[in-house]
This record gives C-alpha cells, structure tokens and sequence, in this order.
C-alpha cells in the first residue's frame, strides 16, 4: 500500500484517548451536520464520540449544528457541506421532510452518507448507506419488557411534546412492550407543571404501578413529585436517557433503569465507517443499532463515572 | 457536574441483559484490551486473508492486544480447543466463526457463560448467537443479499432468471436463490451444477439452448459464474443474457470491469474482521455495548468501480 506521508497533528494526538492510532491521514474528509448543539449535554457526548473517532483514523472532521432547533439553517449548513466536497457526511435527520432534499443532493453528488441517531426509517428512501442509533419503537417496547418483569401492569408514559413523532413512538412502544395498559400523559416542557400533573395523575389514579418518562428533564420532576407524595416505594419510575441525577437516582435505587442510547457511538462510528468506505469502499448495509442500552442499579456507579467523562 | 469518587471495581458482574463484563484480563492492570479471535478461515485462504487483515489494522488502529487462531485445516475438533484455550486465557473480548453449531456451540456457550464478550462472525447466524449468548452476528444475510440481488435485477428489466446453485443442499446456496427470486418477483428455476467448472459450463449451456428467453443467469458462487460466462460467450448469447453473482475473484472482477457481468456481490468480509475488534474495545474501554446485529453485505461491485476494488482485491482488502 502507498504510503502516507503528511504531518503529524499535534494537539490531537497527544490529547488522543486511543492509545494507537493510524498514521495521519491527510486524504480522508468527513463533515458531520448534526441538530444538536456540542454545548447540549446530550450532544456533547455524541462530539466527543466523534473527536475520539477523529483522533483514532488521524483524519479531518468538521462538526456543524446550528444554533438552536433550526430546520431552514441545519439545510443551509448540509447545501454547504456538500458544496465543500467531502469525503463522507454524516447527519442526524430529525425532520425528513425539511432535510430530505438537501440529503438528496448530497447524494446525487456522489457524497456517501451516513445518517445518526434520528432519520432510521427513511434511509432507504433517500438512498443513504447506514444508519447509526436507537429505533425509538424498540426502545420504548424494551423499557416496556422490563416493567413488566419488575410487575407492573399498569403505567404512564409522560411525553412533553405529543405530535413529536419520535416521542409518540417511544411511548407506542413502551404501551406494546409492557402488555398492560398505558395510558399518555402529555405535559408540557415547564419542570413545574410536570410535577403537578404527576400529582394530579396519581391522585386521581392511585393504582398506577408505572411511570415512564422520555428525558431527563422530565424524569427529574417526575421522581421529585413522586418522592414528595411518598409514591416511589409502589411505583417504579424508568426513563429514556441519561443524566447525573437519573444516574444517582438508579444508583440509590429510587428509579428502576434508563434507556441508554450510547449516543458516544452515534459520534465514533459513523465517522469510523466513512473511513473505511472512503480507503476501502465498504459499508455495512443497513442500520447499526447503538440502543436501546439499559442502565440499572448494577451498572449506574460505572456509568455515573464515565458519563463525568463525557462517554456516556 | 460534580465529580464522584471512583468506586473500586472488582470483578463485578453485571446484569445479564447487558453482558457480563467483569473486569479482568489485562484490562484490569489498565493495559490495552485483549481480544482473541478464533475462525474456520486458514489466514492462507484468500477470502480469510481479508478478514485477518480487517482484525490486524484495527487492532493497530485501536491499540488493542488481538490475537488470531484458526485450525489448520477444516477440523471442528482443533478449532474447539481453539475456542476453549482462547476462553481459558480470559480475553477482553473473543470473535468467532460458527460453522458447526453441534461441534463449537458447546464451547462458545463456556465462554459466554464465564462472562467473556462474544461477536460472532461469518457463519452461524443471528439465532444460534443469541441462543449461544453472544453479542451479535456479523455477516451476511445469504437470503436478504438474494432478494437485494432480485431487486437490482428487476430493475433491469428482467423477468426471466435463472439460478445457479453449485451445491444444492447447502443451506446458504439455497437461500440465496430462494432470496433471488422473492427480489425479483418471478419465478426463478434453479440450474444445479457442481464445483467442477466443466461440468458447471455444460449444464449452463444446456439450460441456455433449452430456454432461449432466458435474460439473467444469478451465480452463487465464483464457481458457478465463471464457467457460465464461458457457456454464455460460446453460445455468442452475451447479448441477451447477463450474469450476476455472489463473491468476487480476479476473474469475476475482470469480467464486470469488461463489461461481461453486471455485478459480483461482496459480503464484505473485511468488515467483519475490523468491527468487532473496534466494537469489543470500546466495550472494553467504555463499557460500550454492541446490541444488534447488522450486515456487513451484500455490497454490489459494478464496472464503476471494478477497477479499484481488484486494487484493492490484490492488497488483501476486498
């Protein structure tokens, strides 16, 4: 094989968590556009999955997001990407219709796409090599499992934002995993109010076994209100991702598990895949599931000391 | 966030749905993960070479510690006292092939059973995976790369195929057919031969003056292609009927490049050496769990790039 010469990066290797690396690679650019933004504590760890991934081929990688939830800017910046040339591109497609087009164009310029972490079902449509994430029904319907194996048959799921199809299809899930009945609990984003329609629900429905919120930040109210109406010895409460107080509250055993998606992956292997495409032109043909991982009381230490790190 | 204290962890056992990972091994000493891959696949054997050289540059890229093992020749029994050495030393990580469930399943069950993190590659399947423990299956689906090699066909236009099947009874030859035809959507009469090229060309010439509409001839392995396309060209038929098939060889290559075949499908094996070992050390590391299978083909070589993927065919990569 011919070999690369080029120079050797500085910062990035000496701060490289991977204790081998490739030789500098100067030939391989990969852009990842992405919805969420690096200061977000979600995304930053799917940007340290991608820095390490960076730092592990020894290749370019730009990281683009925009500012805030912003359709018409996340198109602007896949049209640009695109108009650079790169080797690979990698996106999070949160809204299809809004994006399609310009993922569309990439790929008719003849740029391999790999999409992350939301967009699973329209990767075939839209001619999109692989897709790295969690399947948002599989997830909901393997938290559901698992509440029934800790005996709940009857349960909530709180969405903050029914008419988010991501979050209906978690709770659709959720509903076919468990078996029982599920009824939704749609509450809005205020940390206030979810607390007193947890209340207000249990009050009137004291034969609620199970509760099941999609996010931290609805988790962390949920379990406030439910510890302050001394709820939490009868009911088991699990959410969607992770956080340090969901992490400390499943450590202390106050709630049952989160649903992992190891968003680190959803960084790392998107970029590590377009490598290998881009030297050797294979791809794995379909979608490389990252979650649904599931943090209990046994492994919460662990996770609560590599999230600290920015892993998980 | 505030930092929390590092609580010691030894030897902790973790819930089974999420694997066990004990920390042992070099791990345990903070060294670099050590992976040990135990296949069917002599790393003489051109399609193993490419395996063995997706494990070795990933082991460099990831740091890793990865040893490879396989049986000298086709022979369960070595290759089970492969797997249980290889499970005795307390690996990270192991990656094996299954070509024998009855002979190496036992064996593979001890490993999971002791906690070992196991990726099953190129054989066995993602059934026999789960029932043995592992993490996940990385292959190819023989059937869905059918059906995928069906649907490019249809979109040729072609209603009238044919299958060529050098070993009828060999589950993974047969549902490659039987995936064709659900992708093409037609039916799709299987011409079984043998290995033996002669005899191959001959059926293949006899099915050809026999059905004169046929339009596509599916290979299902190098073995079945190659001679047809010698049948095809002796019957000055090239341009009524085209060829497909499974696998790749320098003469397949050569072929699509000419434009004698429309595509030879690639199960991309390279893949299947290089993942595991980088999904088995971010387990180590991160603690990182691998959950689901995924295919690592078919992927489909065409004359667009036939070119560059016999480059790479001769650097052990394809």
């Amino acid at each position: 094989m011919r070999r690369l010469t080029g120079v050797l990066a500085t910062a990035a290797v000496a701060t490289s968590l991977a204790a081998g690396a490739m030789a500098q690679d100067n030939d391989t650019r990969i852009v990842v556009v992405s919805h969420g933004q690096a200061s977000d504590p979600f995304w930053s760890v799917v940007k340290n999955g991608v820095d390490e991934a960076q730092q592990t081929y020894g290749i370019t990688v730009e990281y683009r997001a925009p500012d805030t939830f912003d359709m018409v800017q996340m198109a602007q910046l896949i049209d640009a990407a695109v108009a650079s040339q790169p080797d690979g591109l990698v996106v999070s497609i949160p809204d299809p219709a809004a994006l399609g087009d310009s993922i569309s164009n990439a790929i008719a310029a003849g740029i391999p796409v790999v999409s992350m972490n939301s967009g699973s079902d329209v990767r075939e449509e839209l001619g999109i090599l692989a897709h790295v994430g969690q399947t948002e029904f599989e997830a909901g319907e393997g938290g559901g499992k698992r509440m029934k194996e800790a005996g709940v048959t009857k349960a909530i799921c709180v969405n903050q934002e029914v008419g988010n199809v991501a979050l209906d299809t978690r709770c659709e899930g959720f509903k076919q995993g468990l078996g029982g009945e599920v009824e939704v609990l749609a509450v809005s984003m205020d940390p206030t109010e979810i607390q007193s329609a947890v209340k207000a629900h249990f009050a009137a429905n004291p034969d609620t076994q199970g509760v099941l919120t999609l996010g931290p930040s609805a988790a962390e109210p949920t379990l406030q209100a439910l510890e302050e109406d001394n709820l939490l010895g009868n009911v088991k409460l699990a959410t969607f991702d992770l956080s340090p107080g969901v992490l400390e509250a499943i450590r202390d055993g106050k709630m049952l598990f989160a649903i992992d998606q190891q968003q680190f992956l959803q960084g790392y292997l998107p970029v590590a895949l377009l490598t290998l495409h881009h030297k050797y032109g294979v791809m794995p043909a379909g979608t490389v599931m990252t979650g649904p991982g599931f943090v209990t009381h046994e492994t919460a230490a662990q996770v609560i000391d590599l999230s600290a790190k920015g892993i998980r | 966030m505030a930092r929390l204290a590092r609580r010691h962890l030894t030897g902790l056992l973790l819930a089974a749905a999420l694997g066990a990972v004990p920390l042992h091994g070099a791990l345990a000493q903070g060294g670099a993960p050590r992976i040990v891959v135990v296949t069917h696949g002599q790393a003489a054997d051109p399609y193993w070479s490419v395996v063995k050289n997706g494990v070795d540059a990933a082991a460099k890229t990831q740091g890793a510690n990865v040893e490879y093992r396989a049986p000298d020749t086709f022979d369960m029994v070595q290759m089970a006292q492969l797997v249980d050495a290889a499970v005795a030393s307390r690996p990270d990580g192991l990656v094996v092939s299954i070509p024998d469930a009855d002979a190496l399943g036992p064996s593979v069950r001890r490993a999971t059973e002791g906690g070992i993190p196991v990726i099953v590659i190129d054989s066995g399947g993602a059934k026999l995976t789960r029932e043995l423990g592992g993490l996940l299956y990385l292959g190819q689906s023989e059937y869905e790369a059918g059906v995928a090699a069906g649907e490019r066909v249809k979109a040729l236009g072609v209603t009238k195929a044919a299958c060529l099947n050098q070993e009828v009874g060999n589950v993974s030859l047969d549902d490659r057919c039987a995936g064709f035809a659900k992708g093409l959507g037609a039916e799709v009469p299987v011409v079984a031969g043998t290995i033996d090229p002669t005899e191959m060309k001959g059926r293949v010439a006899a099915y050809l003056r026999a059905n004169p509409g046929v339009e596509f001839l599916l290979g299902c392995g190098v073995t079945a292609s190659e001679p047809a396309l010698d049948a095809v060209e002796e019957l000055q038929l090239g341009g009524q009927v085209r060829i497909g098939t499974f696998d790749l060889s320098p003469g397949v290559l050569a072929a699509i490049d000419e434009g004698k075949m429309e595509f030879g499908i690639d199960a991309q094996q390279y893949l299947m050496g290089y993942m595991p070992i980088v999904m088995l050390d971010l387990l180590a590391r991160y603690k990182l769990q691998p959950l689901a299978d995924y295919p690592t083909g078919p992927g489909f070589v065409t004359k667009a790039d036939a070119a560059s993927v016999m480059s790479l065919s001769k650097q052990g990569i394809r």
